[in-house]
């Protein structure tokens, strides 16, 4: 199946290509979401809609890095408006054979695969939306 | 016909056993840490032990395990509900039913319960509003060592009586007693090892280990293969947007009797109203207008040239995905041949268990076809399972002709198409206004040509124009910067753009006005059922129902319309024997007038029952620690009667299953408010309740005052601003922690903006600006850095996970194309 | 050839009943699957004629398994195992896409029916 694969520092990730919208540059800044969780960063504006972009570093938990979010990759989620910002955008690529994860289990990830020798950890965007509604409902 | 259940029988003691005793686990579990996960599983373990008693004709454990279903699916919507008598009864509800499965187990009929179902009968009824369903129990033959039939009438199965009971029904289908040999009784029926599950002891739960539900096949690897990335979306499922509240349990007839201590009928009563899902579900579903169908197959966003965008795409890949997903929302699939309008007859089954639901799936289908124009009995009716003698009579415009319809009901079950006849024949596809080459043929009737348009089809328009105002403010920020020299060329271009669009959006918000009839069409009916539920007599009168409003207004006001009707005739009429010794006539009577005034449209809702007692609802709002005593002695009776529209706030003894449905005041008021209107109550003993609502023509603008905090911009709603003021911050006096800003003849408790939105900025010291609002429980004052004047601006409503959030009202984009957020500062404050 | 079933229930006790059922009425059983997660995997491996599918599920409800098995194959035929009350859940899955539903506790002779009737056999 044909991912798009992304990047976290250096840590790459995959997307099923029918759960992407489109992938855009961030822009110069974002309005921010009173009494949102501090995962997302904020809200932007996308040809008229309005798009809630979750950093996805935060989103999985992972440390903070020095390279600035470079892209947000839109998922295609119906009515829900949701972007994900990363470090960048590698390409799409075929995925096969996706293994579960070691260790954490988040439902966010759905598993791990092999690309050209490199690992990249394989997204849920079931997951990912669970995981979102989750910081927001758990927050209070 | 009937199946040999026994060789189901080791399954059923060791899986329910398992359902069971996990019920028990999650119950300790949830007293003790309340997690919403062991309310859901709960759930599901009721559900399940249900199901299978139910299938297998164990009626007492059926019974028994929906009325912990029952219980289980209250404590889900309102986990405040879960005290420790409730635990209690559930935990012993719990023991007994593993002590039925295991009476079962040893061949014995299981004990029928009865006290027990009495208590939990009587707990269902109060947390429910209603008295506890009928279980459906499977007639079935069990070919155990001992049959159970002795004691009970287990078996008996749905007789006769009023309601309509699953005949026999369909010509002597396929038997399908066991194919295999059943053979011996108890065995446990190999698949995947359930481990340890043996009938357990049972006393209190806990204990056992046994992990729930098996079948431990795990998720497998990936699999997907070819199947490629865009699935063709085909038919792009055009459902017309779904604003009914579904009344579920007005069902005509039948009452649920007894508390199923025995339940001899078993007949299907009427449905359990299922609040859960549906409610948000259907709430949403309201604000998404305009958006594609969330279960839209393929991806449907309208394509807009991305010439304008401060987003660049980045991946053309992708971009070219997106744009070849450019399909319409709710488009027709076929295209091409005329279209042509038929009359289709339809009969639902008498035997058919859920009409409802049946009916639903007819219309799903037929609007995959093509535009509904006509529907009888309406929507809502249908889905309440409200059809006479099951026939359905409906109007379709479709390019798929008598055989196109004909094919797309062919496999539905228990659905006859009586007829399919062509009916008359309107064939334009948008609203074209009367031309001169028509002249001589529209000369009779000129004034009015109309032709339905599909409310998506509305939808998209005014997203479309939305879009087409932002990319015209947008072109004029860029002309901003251009040189002197050709600047006035791109000005005047800009400004001609802005005057069509202007114009077009007018003319596209005045083919969105509905009458209001769409809606009130439909309050007689509940009325009537409404008044017969409580032995009320009604009459009601409306007037005005021809004034037109803006569709998406109109959607969003069906429920609460709805609701205060409720309100009137449940809460407000009195009895008519209270009537007639109050010196009134036995019929109460309910009158709902529309108004036009100016720009706004007022609807009064008004019963001439007992009127509301400001000093209660002052009561309850101190007990429920809404309001401070000493606020409370201060209020107006209006401002009292408002405190009704507080969460949990209401003077009504009962909550009945008519007004329990989750649609609560409080919901009322934020709805007109998320339309940009206001709620107003006036009451007075004795003599009758009116409410007000005045409700703006059209959702799309909402005048703001807007803010600015640090780095943000915020809306607050003109209609909710007092004034405003300026004054030191730190010269303020304080009462504890809060600081108290003089305003008129009182002093008002000041909140920071900036930490009440959680973007806490360096704050400014000494003198700044005060926003004096109307808040739920008196005004406030609230700190802000700048004022940045009044705008008018489109309202988008908030999508998934934005709607979570409290004290957001909506999200705007101004027009240097930055999204702004409408605040809602009651909930704010309260959230 | 017999037409492949896909069963999901989060109950064994629910999946054997309905496969005997299937099997009874000629069809060949091809997978179960025990919750809404799995249900989607299963179906997209083994591309039955037709699902039937549980509502309430742990980790992925049948409503959203709906969803995105239609969602994955348009053309996918499921259908709703629902018991009474669950009226506008079942309504939901027919907007997610759902072909036709049945009604616990079931008979084997109208599971039977609703099925051969959408596959358009009767």
């Amino acid at each position: 199946m044909r991912h798009v694969i992304f990047r976290v520092e250096k840590e790459r990730y995959g997307l099923p290509l029918s759960a992407v919208r489109e992938v855009v540059v961030p822009p110069e800044r974002f309005t921010r979401v009173p009494r949102a969780p501090p995962a997302i960063t904020g809200v932007m504006n996308l040809r008229g809609r309005v798009v809630t972009v979750v950093e996805l570093r935060q989103l999985l938990g992972l440390p903070d890095g020095a390279t600035p979010p470079s892209r947000v990759v839109l998922l295609d989620r119906g009515r829900r408006d949701l972007g994900l910002l990363v470090t960048d955008v590698d390409g799409i690529e075929a995925v096969e054979r996706v293994s579960a994860a070691p260790g954490k289990l988040t439902p966010a990830i759905r598993g791990v695969a092999r690309l050209g020798g490199l690992g990249v950890t394989v997204l849920d965007p079931e997951g990912l939306d669970a995981a979102v509604v989750a910081l927001f409902t758990h927050s209070k | 016909m009937t199946m040999d259940m026994s060789r189901y029988l080791g399954l059923f003691i060791s899986e329910a056993t398992e359902h069971l005793e996990a019920l028990g686990r999650d119950l300790v579990q949830l007293e003790r840490e309340g997690s919403s996960s062991s309310v859901d599983s709960m759930f599901r373990h009721a559900h399940s032990v249900k199901g299978m008693a139910s299938s297998m004709g164990f009626e007492p454990i059926a019974i028994v395990a929906h009325r912990v279903e029952d219980l289980v699916d209250a404590v889900r919507q309102d986990r405040g509900r879960l005290d420790r008598d409730l635990v209690d009864l559930l935990l012993s509800a719990s023991d007994t039913l593993l002590a039925q499965v295991r009476a079962v187990a040893e061949g014995r009929p299981p004990d029928d319960a009865a006290a027990l179902l009495a208590q939990l009968g009587v707990r269902v009824t109060a947390m429910t509003g209603h008295a506890p369903t009928a279980t459906r129990v499977a007639k079935v033959t069990v070919n155990k060592p001992e049959d159970p039939d002795g004691g009970g009438d287990s078996g008996s199965g749905p007789s006769g009586s009023g309601g309509a009971a699953p005949a026999s029904g369909s010509g002597g289908a396929a038997p399908a007693s066991g194919s295999s040999g059943s053979g011996g009784a108890a065995s446990a029926s190999g698949s995947s090892g359930n481990g340890g599950a043996a009938p357990a002891s049972g006393s209190s739960g806990s204990g056992g280990a046994a992990p729930a539900s098996g079948a431990g096949t795990d998720a497998s690897g990936d699999g997907g293969a070819g199947s490629g990335g865009g699935t063709p979306s085909g038919t792009a499922a055009p459902s017309a947007p779904v604003t009914d509240s579904t009344p579920g349990g007005a069902r005509e007839g039948d009452a649920p009797s007894g508390h199923g201590s025995q339940a001899a009928g078993l007949l299907d009563a009427p449905p359990r109203p299922t609040v859960t899902e549906n409610g948000a579900g259907g709430v949403r579903e309201v604000l998404g207008i305009g958006a594609p169908p969330s279960s839209g197959s393929g991806h449907v966003s309208p394509v807009t040239p991305p010439v304008l965008t401060e987003a660049q795409v980045a991946d053309l890949g992708l971009a070219l995905k997106a744009a070849s997903g450019g399909v319409l929302p709710g488009e027709p699939a076929v295209e091409g041949r005329a279209t042509q309008r038929w009359a289709v007859r339809l009969r639902i089954s008498p035997t058919c268990q859920v009409p409802g639901v049946r009916a639903f799936l007819v219309h799903k289908r037929l609007t995959n076809l093509g535009t509904l124009v006509d529907l009888r009995p309406a929507l809502e009716e249908l889905k309440a399972g409200r059809i006479p003698d099951g026939y359905i009579q409906l109007e379709i415009e479709t390019s798929v002709g008598e055989a196109g319809i004909q094919a797309s009901l062919k496999n539905v079950a228990e659905v006859d198409v009586v007829s399919v006849k062509p009916a008359v024949a309107v064939v334009l596809p948008v609203v074209v206004p009367t031309t001169a080459a028509e002249g001589g043929r529209a000369a009779g009737d000129s004034s009015s040509r109309t032709v339905r348009v599909r409310t998506e089809l509305l939808d998209y328009f005014l997203d479309t124009v939305g879009e087409l105002m932002l990319a015209t403010a947008r072109l004029r920020e860029v002309g901003k910067v251009l040189p002197e020299t050709v600047r006035p060329v791109l000005d005047e271009g800009v400004y001609r753009l802005h005057t069509l669009v202007k114009d077009l959006h007018d003319k596209v918000m005045s083919a969105r006005m509905t009458p209001l009839s769409l809606i009130t069409d439909r309050l007689p009916r509940a009325a009537r059922d409404i008044a017969r539920r409580k032995e009320r007599e009604v009459d009601l009168v409306i007037t005005g129902a021809e004034i037109e409003l803006d569709r998406a207004i109109l959607d969003e006001l069906s429920d609460p319309l709805l609701h205060l009707l409720r309100n009137c005739i449940d809460h407000g009429l009195e009895s008519p024997e209270e009537r007639i010794t109050a010196k009134k006539g036995p019929r109460g009577r309910v009158l709902v007038a529309v108004k036009r005034a100016r720009d706004r449209v007022i609807i009064e809702l008004e019963d001439d029952g007992r009127g509301m007692n400001p000093a209660k609802l002052k009561a309850a709002a101190v007990a429920r620690g809404l309001l401070p005593p000493e606020v409370a002695t201060r209020l107006t009776d209006r401002e009292a009667f408002m405190l009704s529209c507080l969460p949990g706030v209401s003077t009504a003894k009962d909550i009945t299953d008519i007004s329990g449905r989750g649609v609560g005041m409080d919901a009322v008021k934020r709805v007109v408010e998320s339309v940009g209107g206001t709620l107003e109550i006036d009451s007075e003993p004795g003599r009758g309740t009116r409410f007000t609502l005045r409700l703006p023509l059209t959702v799309a603008v909402v005048h703001l005052l807007l803010v600015e905090v640090g780095d943000e911009v915020f809306g607050l709603p003109i209609a909710k601003v007092v004034g405003a003021t300026e004054a030191d911050g730190d010269a303020l006096s304080r009462s504890r922690e809060t600081a108290l800003l003089p305003h008129g003849n009182s002093l008002l408790p000041v909140h920071a903006l900036d930490t009440l939105v959680g973007v806490p900025t360096p704050g400014m010291r000494g003198v700044r600006p005060f926003v004096v609002m109307e808040g739920d429980s008196g005004r406030v004052a609230l700190g802000v850095d700048r004022l940045l004047g009044q705008e008018e601006v489109v309202l988008k409503p908030l999508s998934r996970p934005l709607d979570l959030l409290p004290g957001l009202s909506g999200v705007t984009i101004l027009g240097s194309g930055r999204p702004v957020f409408i605040l809602d500062v009651p909930r704010l404050l309260s959230a | 050839m017999a037409k492949k079933v896909l069963v999901v229930d989060d109950a064994i006790f629910m999946r054997n009943m309905i496969k005997d059922i299937f099997a009874s009425g000629g069809f060949e059983v091809v997978g179960e699957a025990a919750n809404g997660l799995e249900a989607v995997e299963k179906y997209k491996d083994l591309k039955p004629d037709l699902t039937t599918m549980d509502i309430v599920m742990p980790f992925k409800s049948g409503i959203e398994a709906t969803r995105e098995i239609i969602k994955h194959d348009s053309s996918a035929v499921v259908i709703m195992c629902s018991a009474l009350g669950q009226e506008s859940l079942v309504m939901e899955a027919i907007e997610a896409g759902a072909s036709d539903f049945i009604v616990k506790p079931f008979r084997a002779e109208d599971v039977l029916a609703v099925v051969k009737k959408v596959l358009g056999e009767a």
